[in-house]
Protein backbone atom coordinates (compact mmCIF):
# COMPACT_ATOMS: atom_id res chain seq x y z
CA UNK A 1 0.00 0.00 0.00
CA UNK A 2 1.50 3.65 -0.81
CA UNK A 3 2.31 5.67 2.60
CA UNK A 4 4.49 8.24 3.53
CA UNK A 5 6.66 6.24 6.00
CA UNK A 6 7.87 8.66 9.14
CA UNK A 7 10.00 7.81 11.58
CA UNK A 8 10.57 9.61 15.23
CA UNK A 9 12.67 11.26 16.39
CA UNK A 10 11.73 14.29 14.09
CA UNK A 11 9.05 17.27 14.65
CA UNK A 12 7.16 18.33 12.42
CA UNK A 13 3.59 20.34 11.89
CA UNK A 14 0.25 18.55 10.54
CA UNK A 15 0.62 21.36 7.58
CA UNK A 16 4.41 20.62 6.84
CA UNK A 17 3.61 16.69 6.56
CA UNK A 18 0.63 17.10 4.56
CA UNK A 19 2.35 19.89 2.28
CA UNK A 20 5.37 16.89 1.74
CA UNK A 21 2.47 14.43 0.68
CA UNK A 22 2.56 13.30 -2.53
CA UNK A 23 -2.11 12.95 -2.47
CA UNK A 24 -3.53 15.97 -4.02
CA UNK A 25 -6.86 15.26 -1.86
CA UNK A 26 -5.83 15.78 1.84
CA UNK A 27 -7.17 13.52 3.10
CA UNK A 28 -5.47 10.65 5.30
CA UNK A 29 -5.59 7.81 7.21
CA UNK A 30 -3.21 7.70 9.22
CA UNK A 31 -1.39 4.94 11.16
CA UNK A 32 0.89 4.85 14.32
CA UNK A 33 3.33 2.25 15.74
CA UNK A 34 5.69 2.01 18.01
CA UNK A 35 8.83 -0.33 18.10
CA UNK A 36 10.40 -1.29 21.52
CA UNK A 37 13.34 -2.72 20.32
CA UNK A 38 14.23 0.57 18.69
CA UNK A 39 12.81 2.96 20.73
CA UNK A 40 10.84 4.47 17.73
CA UNK A 41 7.66 5.20 16.75
CA UNK A 42 6.75 5.75 12.96
CA UNK A 43 3.70 7.18 11.34
CA UNK A 44 2.48 6.40 7.95
CA UNK A 45 -0.14 7.75 5.97
CA UNK A 46 -2.68 6.04 3.28
CA UNK A 47 -4.96 7.87 0.91
CA UNK A 48 -8.33 7.59 2.42
CA UNK A 49 -9.94 7.24 -0.98
CA UNK A 50 -6.91 4.42 -1.96
CA UNK A 51 -8.06 2.65 1.54
CA UNK A 52 -11.32 3.02 0.67
CA UNK A 53 -11.56 1.74 -2.78
CA UNK A 54 -10.15 -1.14 -1.97
CA UNK A 55 -12.43 -1.99 0.58
CA UNK A 56 -14.94 -1.54 -1.52
CA UNK A 57 -13.32 -3.69 -3.75
CA UNK A 58 -12.88 -6.70 -1.50
CA UNK A 59 -16.25 -6.25 -0.52
CA UNK A 60 -17.55 -6.45 -4.15
CA UNK A 61 -15.84 -9.62 -4.61
CA UNK A 62 -17.40 -11.39 -1.57
CA UNK A 63 -20.37 -10.54 -2.75
CA UNK A 64 -19.96 -12.14 -5.91
CA UNK A 65 -18.51 -15.28 -4.40
CA UNK A 66 -21.46 -15.60 -2.09
CA UNK A 67 -23.82 -14.72 -5.14
CA UNK A 68 -22.11 -17.57 -7.01
CA UNK A 69 -22.44 -20.10 -4.24
CA UNK A 70 -25.75 -19.15 -3.52
CA UNK A 71 -26.76 -19.86 -7.38
CA UNK A 72 -25.24 -23.35 -7.05
CA UNK A 73 -26.92 -24.07 -3.88
CA UNK A 74 -29.93 -23.29 -5.23
CA UNK A 75 -29.66 -25.25 -8.15
CA UNK A 76 -28.49 -28.02 -6.23
CA UNK A 77 -31.98 -27.25 -4.30
CA UNK A 78 -33.66 -27.46 -7.40
CA UNK A 79 -32.11 -30.83 -8.54
CA UNK A 80 -32.85 -32.42 -5.14
CA UNK A 81 -36.66 -31.28 -5.42
CA UNK A 82 -36.60 -32.91 -9.10
CA UNK A 83 -35.19 -35.67 -7.72
CA UNK A 84 -38.03 -36.37 -5.19
CA UNK A 85 -40.84 -36.14 -7.88
CA UNK A 86 -38.57 -38.30 -10.24
CA UNK A 87 -38.12 -40.80 -7.77
CA UNK A 88 -42.17 -40.72 -6.84
CA UNK A 89 -42.79 -41.70 -10.57
CA UNK A 90 -39.81 -44.34 -10.21
CA UNK A 91 -41.56 -45.81 -7.79
CA UNK A 92 -45.11 -45.79 -9.07
CA UNK A 93 -46.18 -43.23 -7.11
CA UNK A 94 -47.40 -40.66 -9.62
CA UNK A 95 -48.39 -41.65 -13.14
CA UNK A 96 -46.50 -40.36 -15.91
CA UNK A 97 -48.55 -37.52 -16.80
CA UNK A 98 -48.60 -36.65 -13.27
CA UNK A 99 -44.88 -36.27 -13.62
CA UNK A 100 -44.89 -34.64 -16.49
CA UNK A 101 -47.30 -32.01 -14.82
CA UNK A 102 -45.35 -31.83 -11.55
CA UNK A 103 -41.97 -30.90 -13.17
CA UNK A 104 -43.07 -28.54 -15.24
CA UNK A 105 -41.96 -26.07 -12.73
CA UNK A 106 -38.72 -26.77 -13.05
CA UNK A 107 -38.43 -25.89 -17.33
CA UNK A 108 -36.87 -22.65 -18.37
CA UNK A 109 -35.61 -21.52 -21.59
CA UNK A 110 -31.70 -21.38 -21.82
CA UNK A 111 -30.84 -17.96 -22.89
CA UNK A 112 -28.20 -16.90 -25.52
CA UNK A 113 -25.17 -15.56 -22.20
CA UNK A 114 -21.95 -14.28 -23.80
CA UNK A 115 -19.18 -16.23 -22.73
CA UNK A 116 -16.67 -13.78 -21.47
CA UNK A 117 -19.51 -13.15 -18.61
CA UNK A 118 -19.38 -17.28 -18.29
CA UNK A 119 -16.30 -17.66 -18.53
CA UNK A 120 -15.39 -15.19 -15.34
CA UNK A 121 -18.35 -17.00 -13.43
CA UNK A 122 -17.42 -20.64 -14.49
CA UNK A 123 -13.82 -20.02 -13.90
CA UNK A 124 -14.83 -18.77 -10.71
CA UNK A 125 -16.85 -21.60 -8.86
CA UNK A 126 -14.16 -23.91 -9.44
CA UNK A 127 -12.02 -21.94 -7.71
CA UNK A 128 -14.99 -21.41 -4.77
CA UNK A 129 -15.82 -25.26 -5.17
CA UNK A 130 -12.63 -27.49 -6.25
CA UNK A 131 -15.34 -29.01 -8.40
CA UNK A 132 -15.08 -29.26 -12.15
CA UNK A 133 -18.64 -29.64 -13.07
CA UNK A 134 -19.18 -30.41 -16.78
CA UNK A 135 -20.01 -28.35 -19.58
CA UNK A 136 -23.97 -29.42 -19.41
CA UNK A 137 -23.77 -29.09 -15.38
CA UNK A 138 -22.68 -25.25 -15.94
CA UNK A 139 -25.45 -24.42 -18.50
CA UNK A 140 -27.66 -25.85 -16.15
CA UNK A 141 -26.35 -23.69 -13.04
CA UNK A 142 -26.19 -20.49 -15.79
CA UNK A 143 -29.35 -21.76 -17.63
CA UNK A 144 -27.34 -20.36 -21.07
CA UNK A 145 -27.12 -22.03 -24.14
CA UNK A 146 -24.57 -25.46 -23.97
CA UNK A 147 -22.64 -23.57 -26.89
CA UNK A 148 -22.20 -20.65 -24.93
CA UNK A 149 -20.74 -22.61 -21.91
CA UNK A 150 -18.48 -24.98 -24.27
CA UNK A 151 -16.72 -21.10 -25.70
CA UNK A 152 -16.89 -20.14 -21.73
CA UNK A 153 -14.85 -23.70 -21.05
CA UNK A 154 -12.43 -23.25 -23.93
CA UNK A 155 -11.38 -19.50 -22.23
CA UNK A 156 -10.65 -20.77 -18.95
CA UNK A 157 -9.21 -24.03 -20.27
CA UNK A 158 -5.75 -22.52 -20.07
CA UNK A 159 -5.79 -21.78 -16.29
CA UNK A 160 -7.60 -24.69 -15.27
CA UNK A 161 -6.45 -28.40 -16.76
CA UNK A 162 -9.62 -29.65 -15.11
CA UNK A 163 -11.97 -28.24 -18.10
CA UNK A 164 -9.38 -28.39 -20.87
CA UNK A 165 -9.71 -32.09 -20.34
CA UNK A 166 -13.34 -31.77 -21.33
CA UNK A 167 -12.56 -29.99 -24.86
CA UNK A 168 -12.66 -31.83 -28.23
CA UNK A 169 -9.19 -32.59 -29.31
CA UNK A 170 -8.00 -30.02 -31.78
CA UNK A 171 -9.35 -26.94 -29.69
CA UNK B 1 -21.04 -46.90 -35.16
CA UNK B 2 -19.60 -46.65 -32.15
CA UNK B 3 -18.47 -43.07 -30.82
CA UNK B 4 -16.13 -42.11 -28.15
CA UNK B 5 -14.62 -38.95 -28.47
CA UNK B 6 -15.77 -35.34 -26.86
CA UNK B 7 -18.64 -33.81 -29.27
CA UNK B 8 -20.22 -37.29 -30.69
CA UNK B 9 -23.30 -37.02 -31.08
CA UNK B 10 -26.33 -39.57 -31.94
CA UNK B 11 -29.82 -38.65 -32.21
CA UNK B 12 -32.78 -41.01 -32.91
CA UNK B 13 -36.73 -41.71 -32.45
CA UNK B 14 -35.37 -44.21 -29.59
CA UNK B 15 -32.50 -45.12 -27.85
CA UNK B 16 -31.21 -47.53 -25.12
CA UNK B 17 -29.10 -46.03 -22.17
CA UNK B 18 -26.34 -48.23 -20.24
CA UNK B 19 -24.17 -47.04 -17.78
CA UNK B 20 -23.24 -47.57 -14.15
CA UNK B 21 -24.37 -43.78 -12.67
CA UNK B 22 -27.56 -42.66 -13.97
CA UNK B 23 -29.08 -39.27 -13.25
CA UNK B 24 -31.84 -37.85 -14.44
CA UNK B 25 -32.44 -33.95 -14.46
CA UNK B 26 -35.16 -31.21 -14.34
CA UNK B 27 -36.74 -30.48 -17.82
CA UNK B 28 -35.89 -27.15 -20.03
CA UNK B 29 -37.30 -25.69 -22.92
CA UNK B 30 -34.65 -26.37 -25.85
CA UNK B 31 -34.21 -23.19 -27.99
CA UNK B 32 -34.25 -25.07 -31.36
CA UNK B 33 -36.93 -27.59 -30.85
CA UNK B 34 -39.39 -25.56 -28.92
CA UNK B 35 -40.45 -28.11 -26.33
CA UNK B 36 -39.87 -29.59 -23.49
CA UNK B 37 -36.82 -31.84 -22.91
CA UNK B 38 -36.00 -34.12 -20.00
CA UNK B 39 -32.18 -34.51 -20.13
CA UNK B 40 -30.03 -36.95 -18.26
CA UNK B 41 -26.24 -37.51 -17.67
CA UNK B 42 -24.55 -41.15 -18.09
CA UNK B 43 -21.45 -41.68 -15.72
CA UNK B 44 -19.43 -44.40 -15.71
CA UNK B 45 -19.01 -46.67 -18.76
CA UNK B 46 -21.77 -44.81 -20.36
CA UNK B 47 -23.60 -46.34 -23.87
CA UNK B 48 -26.62 -44.42 -25.59
CA UNK B 49 -27.66 -46.27 -28.82
CA UNK B 50 -30.01 -46.07 -31.47
CA UNK B 51 -32.86 -48.49 -31.08
CA UNK B 52 -35.20 -46.40 -33.67
CA UNK B 53 -34.00 -44.08 -35.82
CA UNK B 54 -35.87 -40.71 -36.73
CA UNK B 55 -38.39 -40.77 -40.18
CA UNK B 56 -36.57 -39.24 -43.39
CA UNK B 57 -36.94 -35.08 -42.74
CA UNK B 58 -36.51 -35.17 -38.86
CA UNK B 59 -34.84 -31.62 -38.02
CA UNK B 60 -31.65 -32.49 -36.10
CA UNK B 61 -30.25 -30.98 -33.07
CA UNK B 62 -26.68 -31.02 -34.79
CA UNK B 63 -26.14 -31.29 -38.22
CA UNK B 64 -23.34 -33.89 -37.91
CA UNK B 65 -25.16 -36.37 -35.20
CA UNK B 66 -24.48 -39.78 -36.24
CA UNK B 67 -28.72 -41.15 -36.92
CA UNK B 68 -28.01 -44.99 -37.95
CA UNK B 69 -29.55 -47.72 -36.50
CA UNK B 70 -27.16 -48.78 -34.12
CA UNK B 71 -25.02 -45.92 -33.97
CA UNK B 72 -23.73 -45.59 -30.54
CA UNK B 73 -21.70 -43.10 -28.47
CA UNK B 74 -19.55 -44.03 -25.32
CA UNK B 75 -17.83 -42.06 -22.68
CA UNK B 76 -17.36 -41.87 -18.77
CA UNK B 77 -19.63 -38.73 -18.85
CA UNK B 78 -22.69 -38.64 -21.66
CA UNK B 79 -25.42 -35.93 -21.33
CA UNK B 80 -28.74 -35.83 -23.89
CA UNK B 81 -32.11 -35.53 -23.36
CA UNK B 82 -35.49 -37.18 -24.78
CA UNK B 83 -38.58 -35.63 -25.64
CA UNK B 84 -40.50 -37.90 -23.14
CA UNK B 85 -40.13 -39.31 -19.49
CA UNK B 86 -37.12 -41.00 -19.20
CA UNK B 87 -38.32 -44.91 -19.21
CA UNK B 88 -38.07 -46.48 -15.52
CA UNK B 89 -34.52 -47.51 -14.77
CA UNK B 90 -33.69 -51.18 -14.85
CA UNK B 91 -30.46 -52.91 -13.07
CA UNK B 92 -29.70 -55.56 -15.38
CA UNK B 93 -25.91 -57.73 -15.89
CA UNK B 94 -24.39 -55.83 -18.47
CA UNK B 95 -21.11 -58.36 -17.93
CA UNK B 96 -20.63 -61.80 -16.41
CA UNK B 97 -19.94 -59.96 -13.17
CA UNK B 98 -21.12 -56.08 -13.29
CA UNK B 99 -24.50 -55.09 -13.10
CA UNK B 100 -26.12 -51.82 -14.58
CA UNK B 101 -28.38 -49.49 -14.99
CA UNK B 102 -30.70 -49.49 -18.31
CA UNK B 103 -33.23 -46.82 -19.28
CA UNK B 104 -34.98 -46.32 -22.48
CA UNK B 105 -36.11 -43.64 -24.13
CA UNK B 106 -38.98 -42.88 -26.87
CA UNK B 107 -39.89 -39.81 -29.08
CA UNK B 108 -37.40 -38.36 -29.55
CA UNK B 109 -33.43 -38.47 -28.03
CA UNK B 110 -30.17 -36.86 -28.47
CA UNK B 111 -27.34 -38.35 -26.78
CA UNK B 112 -23.33 -36.69 -26.55
CA UNK B 113 -20.04 -37.62 -25.00
CA UNK B 114 -18.67 -34.75 -22.81
CA UNK B 115 -15.96 -36.82 -21.41
CA UNK B 116 -14.62 -39.67 -24.01
CA UNK B 117 -13.44 -43.02 -22.76
CA UNK B 118 -9.91 -42.01 -24.27
CA UNK B 119 -9.44 -39.26 -22.25
CA UNK B 120 -10.35 -40.96 -19.42
CA UNK B 121 -7.91 -43.61 -20.03
CA UNK B 122 -5.17 -40.89 -20.81
CA UNK B 123 -5.37 -39.16 -17.32
CA UNK B 124 -4.96 -42.71 -15.74
CA UNK B 125 -7.53 -41.42 -13.18
CA UNK B 126 -9.49 -44.41 -11.39
CA UNK B 127 -13.05 -44.24 -12.71
CA UNK B 128 -14.82 -46.03 -9.85
CA UNK B 129 -13.67 -48.31 -6.93
CA UNK B 130 -14.46 -51.35 -8.17
CA UNK B 131 -15.48 -54.63 -5.48
CA UNK B 132 -13.96 -57.59 -6.85
CA UNK B 133 -15.44 -60.70 -6.14
CA UNK B 134 -13.64 -62.60 -3.83
CA UNK B 135 -11.37 -65.31 -5.02
CA UNK B 136 -12.40 -68.90 -4.16
CA UNK B 137 -9.74 -70.84 -2.05
CA UNK B 138 -8.71 -74.11 -2.98
CA UNK B 139 -6.44 -75.51 -1.34
CA UNK B 140 -3.26 -77.70 -2.96
CA UNK B 141 -3.73 -81.04 -3.02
Amino acid sequence: MDALALTSPKTTSVDELLSATPYPERDYIVRISTNQETKSTSMQLYSTGVVAARLNNYAAAMTRDINLLKSVIHWQHRRLDYGSIYNAYLMDQITEEEFETAVEQFAYEPQNVDPDVLAADASRVFELTEIPYEPSDLADLFQCEHANMMEAVKMVSAAHQEYAKMLPSGD
Amino acid sequence: MRLSTIGSTVEGEKMELQCRKFSSHPPRRDSKLKKLVYPFKLSIHGFARITETYQDGKELCRETSHTALGDEVHGEAIDGFSLKPHGKERVEHATGTHKATFVSLRGGAYAHVEIGVREQLAQKKVIEQEVLEPLEYKPAG
